[in-house]
């Protein structure tokens, strides 16, 4: 087990205008299940490269434990990394592809035999080792990618989009093997991925990623709760937070987000010093943070439902808010009867709302971005 | 009620045709199969009617249908001996069998290794190097025959095997290059990366990840590096000048002269010269098999 350094870590390939990894600086702690995150094409597989020694690092620096490793070969990284396409070897046997790296290491053939033998039992592949991949099922062979990593025993676990290639009911089982087996060995996991449920449900911290710039890092309530900026906010959460632009204005003494005529909210205190009266804002309001007005709950946003989708416990009610499209997240059983044009009263709760400035940084409730992140591009969200 | 559509019949393009017309279709489409079949069969056939006919020597018929059997002419090609008593048939088939293994080999080995270079690492003059190979191609061989005569001439090794050897393994490598090269380039990346996760060399992956998973490519590499060197006639005829120097197809060439043609002999030879290559054939194609990545990667 060791721990990860990325000082200011750049990657720029050959040609290429810009670095697809941007001045990247994290540390991973020993033991730590990191997720990096972000959409396709934000540098988070390049970087994991970079990690492994698939990709040579432009600039900056790398250390695994002690170490610093920017020229040091993969083979002597003591790193093993989870494919996406799994890439077992498939004219060998399912033994032979967990055995393969301790044999080209030379390792005694029992002992061998005793590390290939207890990871095929902590992943229930005892049954299929005289097998070839062809003959697994998808899960199946992205467990026999793990067990080959398992048996080397290294310092780090390195995973690329693991889960992507499998579908859903698979996936989530596979999440929680995934989670269970770090318990277990208590190593370092670097683990990337597009899909923000898994980097929520798998991570002790994550790091999200836009354009090659760090964005912000935390523990996946941090990210929830107090996004650093706009891109973040959207990332993360799902469905997506409502964004729509308003403006401060002082009403009643209080200072007030507005975002037409019958749509105010008023603001909580620390939010309120931060803002300025005809300050223009970007209003971010999680789908979930919305309930339907009642006595204690006044009204303070009037949507008409556009779109129902009923989900079983809960339901999306997509609603029009003077012109912007605003979804909520109720529970199916509140909303039986509403029809669509319908006018719903709905509230949102101050301590709820999330703002942002014009360069899309939070306001007041959102925690510090990565360094590097205002320097990102233009958010995609 | 309406007729449901069958999506075999669709693929097969004969909706709508009753039994019938369908039955006719087949009846040309199988007729002509046969008509290109017997077309292309003729000729061997007629080789082997000449093979096994008394008096072929005597001139060719204008039918490929038997009029007598004997092996005499098989025999005297295999038992042929020159004035010096030296078994030629023995010799000559030495010869070819010695060429086109080591070419086969020595091809196999430098195609390989050339073309996981070409497939897989980036040098200066990559691109201009496969191009290269691709321009030698473009020449037939005859153009080159003077200037080797010539090179293996100051080499000293004109009739001799190690000579041939050189000119056959060097003019098969550019197609065997690029076939492998096609073949290697298909073969995912995430296969050798993973393997260099777990720790193997460069050596050791090409060996043990690549090459396995490569054979029915160089199966095909080998066969056609074998026919190249064993059925090659100028560059033989031209390099070996002494009898027990030939090679198989320059000792055919003796029965057919400008002055006598013992076709016989030349029919019965030339069905000796085709056995070991059907044989070859045969034995390659259990490797000639797609799919031998399956289920490594997700694709």
């Amino acid at each position: 087990m060791a721990q990860v350094v990325l000082q200011n870590l750049v990657k720029q390939y050959d040609g290429a205008e810009k670095p697809t990894v941007n001045h990247i600086s994290l540390t991973i702690h020993d033991g730590e299940f990191l997720v990096l995150v972000g959409p396709s094409g934000c540098g988070k597989s390049t970087l994991l490269r970079t990690i492994a020694g698939l990709e040579s690092i432009t600039d900056g620096d790398l250390f695994i434990g002690d170490k610093r490793v920017n020229d040091v070969h993969p083979k002597d990284r003591d790193i093993a990394m989870v494919f996406q396409s799994y890439a077992l070897y498939p004219h060998m046997t399912i033994r032979r592809n967990m055995a393969f790296g301790l044999e080209v290491r030379k390792k005694p053939k029992a002992e061998i035999d005793k590390l290939v033998s207890e990871a095929s039992s902590m992943l229930g592949l005892d049954e299929h080792l005289e097998k070839l991949p062809k003959q697994l099922s998808g899960g199946q062979r992205q467990r026999v990618a793990m067990g080959r990593a398992i048996v080397r025993r290294p310092k780090v676990f390195l995973f690329d989009e693991p889960l992507s290639n499998l579908d859903a009911a698979l996936r989530t089982q596979m999440r929680v093997e995934i989670r269970r087996l770090h318990k277990q060995l208590k190593t370092t996991i670097i683990y990337v991925t597009h899909d923000q449920v898994e980097a929520m449900t798998l991570a002790d911290r994550i790091a999200v990623l836009n354009g090659g710039h760090l964005q912000q890092v935390g523990s996946p309530m941090e990210l929830f709760q107090r996004p650093c900026n706009k891109f973040v906010a959207g990332f993360i959460g799902s469905p997506g937070m409502n964004f729509i632009e308003s403006k401060i204005v002082l009403e009643d003494g209080r200072k007030t987000v507005v975002i037409d005529e019958k749509n105010k909210i008023a603001l909580e205190d620390d939010v309120a010093r931060a803002v300025d009266n005809g300050q223009n804002v970007l209003l971010g309001i999680r789908p979930q943070d919305v309930v339907l007005a009642d006595e204690a709950n006044p009204a303070n946003v009037t949507g008409v439902v556009d779109v129902i989708e009923t989900l079983g416990w809960e339901s999306h009610i997509h609603f029009k808010v003077g012109e912007h499209h605003f979804l909520a997240v109720l529970e199916a059983q509140k909303v039986v009867g509403f029809q669509e044009g319908q006018s719903i009263g709905l509230h949102v709760a101050p301590g709820v709302v999330h703002l942002f400035n014009d360069a899309d940084e939070a306001i007041a409730h959102g925690s510090r971005c990565a360094a590097s992140a205002s320097k990102a591009l233009p958010a995609q969200f | 009620m309406s007729k449901k559509p069958n999506p075999q019949k669709w693929a097969e393009g004969s909706v709508g045709l009753s039994k019938k017309d369908m039955f006719i279709r087949q009846l040309i489409y199988n007729g002509i199969l046969i008509a290109v079949c017997l077309a292309v069969l003729y000729p061997v056939l007629w080789v082997v009617k000449m093979a096994l006919t008394p008096n072929a020597a005597a001139g060719l018929g204008d039918s490929a249908s038997s009029v007598g059997f004997t092996l005499d002419n098989f025999r005297h090609v295999i038992f042929n001996q020159d004035q010096d008593g030296n078994w030629l048939f023995f010799h000559q088939l030495k010869n070819s069998v010695v060429v086109a293994l080591i070419t086969t080999a020595l091809g196999v080995m430098l195609a390989c290794t050339a073309a996981y270079g070409f497939a897989r690492l980036n040098f200066v003059g990559r691109e201009m190097g496969l191009q290269a190979f691709l321009v030698t191609q473009m020449f037939p061989g005859v153009v080159m025959t003077i200037p080797l005569y010539i090179l293996l001439g100051k080499l000293g090794l004109l009739d001799s095997i190690m000579g041939l050897v050189l000119v056959y393994s060097v003019s098969a490598l550019p197609f065997c290059v690029w076939n492998l090269k096609g073949y290697f380039d298909t073969i995912p990346k995430d296969l050798e990366e993973a393997a260099v996760m777990d720790g193997a060399s460069r050596f050791t992956t090409f060996t043990t990840i690549i090459l396995p998973l490569a054979r029915p490519a160089i199966a095909i590499t080998a066969l056609f590096s074998f026919m190249t060197a064993w059925n090659e006639f100028i560059l033989a005829a031209t390099l070996m000048n002494k009898e027990m120097a030939y090679t198989l197809p320059v000792a055919l060439k003796q029965y057919v002269g400008a002055q006598s043609a013992s076709y016989g002999y030349f029919a019965a030879g030339a069905i000796l010269v085709s056995i070991p290559i059907m044989a070859l054939f045969f034995a390659l194609q259990k490797h000639l098999v797609g799919g031998l990545t399956a289920g490594g990667v997700k694709g």
